[in-house]
């Protein structure tokens, strides 16, 4: 079964191409500059069977965050998130009308990848991102990754592989439209030689914006001192009210923080909420919870979570973090459905499935807040236990002793 | 009623007033909220009984339907606060009924200041005003205890019941109220002895089991589940005043590795302690001591229960004026009791607000030492209150008291 394999670099300048790029026979070299981004995207077809469902793994490492996102990537939550629509909710899945969706911290995709994916791929979690599609009639895997200054990156087409590469500069963009141009190379699939290089332009529309720390910063803090009830602070005092817009806050929350529906109204609020148990007594059941708020511009936004007591520590005196990533998105009908799909990226699964294909969403922050949970320490358990047991005892004793015991005087103040 | 009384009253009445204005001008203004978290319950259940659904479709919504039915005037009217109107009436209605109940051989400057305790108490008022619903139950068990002072054993009984509906826990009074029953009937014979309890027990059971029996046709086993059984579940892991409960915690988390057993039976010296106290009703069967024996009862359930917060107070401060007013503790014991009392539950408070607000790690030594030190204090008071509801009355003071 042929695997499609294409590659795309994007430049900063037309003139940088030139420089970085080289290429023989069989191979072509990209070196890495400022800025550069490379982006993997493979295609494996599928017999259909009897599976129907549609899967999307995502992952985007923490350390990314901080990062000026290119034009070509699409701006995923971080962590690891799975999403599905088919029937079978795995366990610590969670469940919604559109999707049942797992997020953690550890990327565990050999779990979730469909068997047949065997492309050769080396994983590299700490610095790549990906975004795979799994589809009853193919896989498509995306992986993006920065070429930073000195580095090298060369392909040369695999057995059963069609390639294509794709070297770009940003001509033009603006905050939807995007014009690139460059040049595009296909290799002969009989004897692995690069076959033709031509010059590319491409112009399509963005449908996410990614954040750009060079425009308006949208401070997102946690109010200090951070209690169990920790609030998260949405400053959008700068921002003004757009028709057709809206300002909202993409949570994935781990299961130690949670949302009380009841007190902060969130526009959706999928998972686990309940509003007393332990996280202990839930880690079995789900993952955590996936909501979606309404902010105002013009005004400092409060969102306040909660958070759940946790295991006790055995020993240890380090504190307990739960850390978590608000995504503060823009989102606005843009009336063209065009949005949804460019060469790069395609809408699915997600929070973003949840609005209409024409809704484009601006990134107006990348921040990851912690929140320290205190616990108690299961090294005093003995402590407590008997401490608990002697005051109860002689608590009981002086209780008898005092109800069948008798009184050695009689009241001395006077009644009236 | 006298002039003092109607005095108190009106009072009473704008003190409550003007902590229900306060409360919506610091909602709106505050960034700490003055309405308490268990009204947002009550008024979300009500609106879903308003809607024809279920008060049981609000998460942590764990009381009879009733409460939630009680609250329906919130939405027809549209006005949130206006459920704490309702609760501030039957807090009003309770002081009234404790007016009425308050020994009548006491001076009237006393009687006043004890009916102030709670009529004037600011924990009473903000109880209340903040919207919490203790305040009908205290006016169904302060109506039950008037109506069996007055020896209308049916509407007392069927009052009982539905408190009983409403919280459990009222159920530890059947005791004492039996005993002075069995005894004020005494001189008619065992007939009228047992007529009586079969009484007042029927009626107990026609509003307890009749009320159950409803809401579970209308709202099925979540009914039995969230009213009832939860409480005999739940886990109770956050922090709280009991002393139980750093084991709670632990054990919780320490599920089938290494946990203890004792933590499950919380409630054997809770349950043991309440009957005994409620036997003090034996040592002097009369109605005045009723009321002492059962602020005593209600005092030592609250101190070993295995979960405890400030609202429970209010369980046993509804019974504090009836114990003052035949107290032979000393005032400047007194003071030492309120002292040690106050200082233990700051203490606790103290390490409460850092580990809730400030987030630190203050669960030992210093929640769990300020929990068993705030116990001991209970242990002790209670303790007092029940060597003084023992000593016996002089026979100078008696005659005094009967003239």
């Amino acid at each position: 079964m042929v695997t499609r394999h294409r590659v795309t670099v994007l430049y900063n300048a037309p003139e940088d191409i030139g420089s970085h790029m080289s290429q023989n026979d069989t191979h072509l070299t990209v070196r890495g500059g400022p800025g550069v981004v490379l982006q993997q995207r493979w295609l494996l077809e599928r017999t259909r069977g009897v599976d129907e469902s549609f899967k999307r793994i995502t992952w985007r490492p923490r350390v990314d965050l901080t990062r000026d996102l290119s034009v070509i990537e699409n701006e995923l939550s971080a962590g690891f998130s799975v999403y599905s629509n088919s029937t079978d909710v795995p366990e610590r899945f969670i469940s919604n009308p559109i999707y049942n969706s797992f997020h953690s911290e550890k990327f565990d995709i050999e779990q979730y990848l469909p068997p047949e994916v065997d492309v050769n791929l080396v994983w590299n979690p700490e610095d790549f991102t990906y975004d795979i599609t799994v589809e009853p009639s193919q896989i498509q895997i995306v992986e993006y990754r920065q070429l930073k200054q000195g580095e090298e990156f060369t392909v040369g087409e695999a057995k059963d592989e069609k390639l294509e590469v794709g070297v770009f500069f940003v001509d033009a963009s603006d905050e939807s439209d995007v014009d690139i141009g460059g040049i595009r190379c296909n290799w002969d699939m009989d004897d692995g030689k690069l076959e033709t290089c031509q010059k590319t332009s491409l112009l399509y529309k963005q449908g996410h914006i990614a954040y750009d720390r060079s425009l308006q910063r949208t401070p997102v803090y946690l109010e200090q001192p951070i209690g169990l009830h920790p609030k998260v602070m949405i400053d959008l005092t700068n921002f003004k009210e757009r028709s057709q817009c809206m300002y909202l806050m993409h949570l994935q929350l781990p299961l130690e923080l949670f949302v009380d529906k009841f007190q902060s109204s969130p526009l959706l609020l999928f998972g686990e909420h309940d509003l007393e148990l332990p996280e202990y007594s839930l880690r079995d059941k789900a993952w955590g919870s996936e909501s979606i708020f309404e902010l105002k511009a013009g005004t400092m936004n409060e969102i306040t979570l909660h958070s759940r007591y946790i295991e006790p520590s055995n020993g240890s005196k380090e504190e307990f973090k739960v850390a978590f990533d608000p995504e503060i998105i823009f989102a606005c009908d843009t009336g063209d459905n065009r949005i949804a799909r460019n060469p790069f990226y395609k809408k699915g699964l997600g929070y973003e499935s949840f609005f209409t294909d024409d809704t484009s969403f601006r990134h107006l922050n990348s921040t990851t807040l912690s929140v320290p949970i205190p616990r108690t320490d299961t090294n005093d358990y003995f402590k407590i236990k008997y401490a608990t047991f002697i005051c109860l005892l002689v608590s009981i004793i002086y209780i008898f002793s005092k109800v069948f015991g008798s009184n050695r005087k009689k009241a001395s103040v006077k009644r009236e | 009623m006298v002039s003092e009384d109607w005095a108190l009253i009106v009072a009473s009445f704008f003190v409550r007033v003007g902590f229900f204005l306060f409360g919506i001008y610091q909602d709106a203004n505050f960034k700490v909220r003055y309405t308490d978290i268990d009204y947002f319950v009550f008024h979300d259940a009500a609106k879903y009984v308003y809607e024809g659904k279920s008060p049981y479709a609000r998460d942590t919504y764990r009381y009879t339907p009733l409460l939630s039915w009680l609250l329906v005037p919130n939405h027809y009217f549209g006005w949130f606060h206006l459920g704490k109107i309702i609760f501030v009436v039957f807090d009003l209605i309770t002081g009234l009924i404790i007016m009425k109940l308050l020994n009548q051989a006491i001076s009237k400057k006393r009687a006043l200041i004890l009916e102030s305790i709670w009529l004037l108490n600011p924990m009473v008022i903000t109880i209340s005003t903040r919207g919490n619903a203790e305040s009908v139950l205290c006016c169904l068990i302060m109506l039950t205890l008037y109506y069996l002072q007055k020896g209308s054993y049916t509407i007392a009984g069927l009052l009982y019941g539905l408190s009983i509906h409403l919280k459990i826990y009222p159920i530890i009074y059947c005791i004492p109220m039996a005993i002075f029953i069995y005894y004020r009937t005494s001189k008619q014979g065992s007939r009228a002895q047992l007529t009586s309890l079969l009484n007042i027990g029927l009626s107990t059971l026609v509003t307890l089991l009749g009320c159950g029996w409803a809401m579970y046709k209308m709202y099925g086993y979540e009914f039995l589940d969230q009213a009832y059984l939860y409480h005999l579940y739940r886990t109770d892991h956050r922090h709280n005043f009991s002393i139980w409960n750093m084991l709670l915690y632990l054990d919780s988390a320490n599920k089938g590795s290494g946990g203890s057993n004792l933590s499950k039976y919380a409630f054997v010296p809770q349950l043991l302690l309440a009957l005994i106290t409620g036997c003090l009703e034996w040592r002097n069967p009369i109605f005045d001591n009723l009321l002492s024996v059962l602020f005593v009862q209600t005092f030592a359930f609250v101190a070993y229960n295995k979960v405890c917060t400030s609202q429970y107070f209010v369980w046993y401060l509804i019974f504090l004026p009836f114990y003052l007013s035949r107290s032979h503790i000393s005032w400047r014991k007194s003071l030492l009791m309120a002292t040690l009392w106050v200082v233990t539950q700051a203490l606790w408070l103290s390490q409460g607000y850092y580990l809730e607000f400030e987030g630190k790690n203050v669960f030992y030594p210093g929640l769990f030492v300020a929990s068993a030190l705030f116990f001991l204090t209970n242990v002790w008071l209670l303790g007092q209150f029940i060597t003084d509801i023992k000593t016996p009355v002089s026979s100078t003071s008696a005659s005094k008291k009967n003239n």
